[in-house]
């Protein structure tokens, strides 16, 4: 059965593990692949249920969450927890974008501009850093009370027709 | 021929955008916003100054001390003379950055050149360099490419493939993680540091007398790894 031109409004999230390429390089494909299923347990784990990954990247993956407050500490949860694996001696260098739209459905897939513009959002990111767009800011809302947000300016991203502002969140 | 545009600023802000096309913004000493190029839109907002191309290069002078945001998606980005907080990305271009008051650069290719940098330096770049002069402090990524700072305070530090050489001006915390590449650390002299140093296959090197002023961790998966004084 077709879905096309259902949407679902909600969080885009993505996440990516930096220097995934350069890690397996030097450590080869075993401990690669234990990065990979690290960062997916730490994931199904943290997610709501109301939150779902909506597919595997290869070294990152594509989240779904239906509230934007519930995807902000969902995400810095996270971060935590990427962090705390890293301390322990697995270099889990994982950043992540986040995007507030109305993405289409196509099976279990989700796709279209805000998709695009998520995936965009988390290149630009560094370990450990949340980046995410203003709509997703404004979406969140009470949300962001507690949290840091820094403005990262307007972002020109290629394909993206204009530039659009990001903030950096972190936990105050 | 461009005819260069004089605004008023309306606070302390410019924000510089262009998809394609380097941006160059000079921070002297002057009282206007000049506008050396033809662009799309000037708008003066409340307590910023928006100057917008959808192609073509963009070259502002400012105030000294200007906060500023750039972008641009195919081009180079130059900041020069003295500014304030800056807050610059690319999505392929190297990025230049002459006297900050703080700043946030990130090129998705590309690579980044800080020449002096008054409190914290963040930088991101998956494939170039990172080279910083001068910083109270550093945040720096670079997926490949080495990372080299002169004299610089904190500093955290993720290498995916590339040497890291730092040279510490006042030993605070660094932490340095490298999948591969080798480590050169120059402390104060007198440094007494808590070390954590880890080479999965390399050479340690330590000179300095272990004690509880400040920290260096280090982790790096294939290199050497050198902590030595002044």
């Amino acid at each position: 059965m077709s879905d096309a031109g259902e949407r679902s409004v909600g969080a885009i999230v993505f996440t990516d593990i930096v220097g995934f390429t350069e890690f397996t390089a030097a450590h080869g494909d075993a401990e690669a692949l234990a990065l990979l299923e690290l960062q997916e347990r730490l994931v199904r784990d943290a997610l709501p249920t109301s939150a779902r990954i909506v597919k595997d990247l290869g070294d990152g993956l594509m989240l779904w969450v239906p509230t934007a407050p519930l995807a902000l500490s969902t995400c810095l949860d996270l971060l935590d927890q990427f962090a705390a694996a890293t301390k322990a001696g697995t270099p889990l260098w994982v950043r992540m974008g986040m995007h507030w739209g109305s993405p289409s459905r196509r099976g279990d897939d989700l796709v279209g501009h805000d998709v695009n513009l998520a995936s965009r959002i988390a290149d630009s990111a560094g370990p450990g850093e949340l980046l995410v767009s203003a709509d997703a800011v404004h979406a969140a809302a009470e949300g962001l009370r507690a949290l840091r947000c820094d403005e990262l300016g307007p972002v020109v991203m290629r394909g993206i027709p204009d530039p659009v502002r990001l903030f950096r969140v972190s936990r105050a | 021929m461009s005819k260069p545009t004089s605004v008023t600023p309306t606070g302390d802000t410019v924000r510089v955008t262009t998809h394609s096309g380097s941006v160059t913004v000079i921070g002297e000493d002057r009282p206007d916003i000049l506008v050396e190029d033809d662009v799309d839109r000037i708008a003066a907002g409340a307590d910023e100054v928006e100057i917008k191309s959808n192609s073509g290069s963009i070259t502002v002078r400012c105030p000294v001390d200007t906060h500023v945001f750039a972008g641009t998606s195919s081009g180079s980005v130059s900041l020069q003379g003295h500014l304030g907080r800056v807050h610059v990305t690319s999505a392929s271009g190297n990025i230049t950055i002459a006297h900050v008051q703080s700043a946030d650069a990130r090129t998705n290719s590309g690579s980044i050149d800080v020449a002096d940098c008054d409190g914290e330096c963040r930088c991101r770049t998956p494939s170039g360099s990172i080279r910083i002069g001068r910083a109270g402090s550093v945040d720096l990524v670079a997926a490949s490419g080495s990372v080299e700072g002169t004299a610089v305070g904190a500093a955290t530090v993720h290498v995916g493939s590339g040497s890291v050489d730092l040279g510490i001006i006042e030993l605070d915390r660094i932490e340095v993680d490298a999948h591969s590449g080798s480590v050169s650390i120059t402390l104060p002299a007198g440094s007494h540091p808590a070390t954590d140093l880890h080479a999965g296959s390399g050479a340690v090197r330590c000179d300095c007398t272990p004690g509880d002023n400040g920290a260096v961790r280090v982790t790096t998966g294939s290199g050497s790894i050198t902590v030595t004084e002044r």
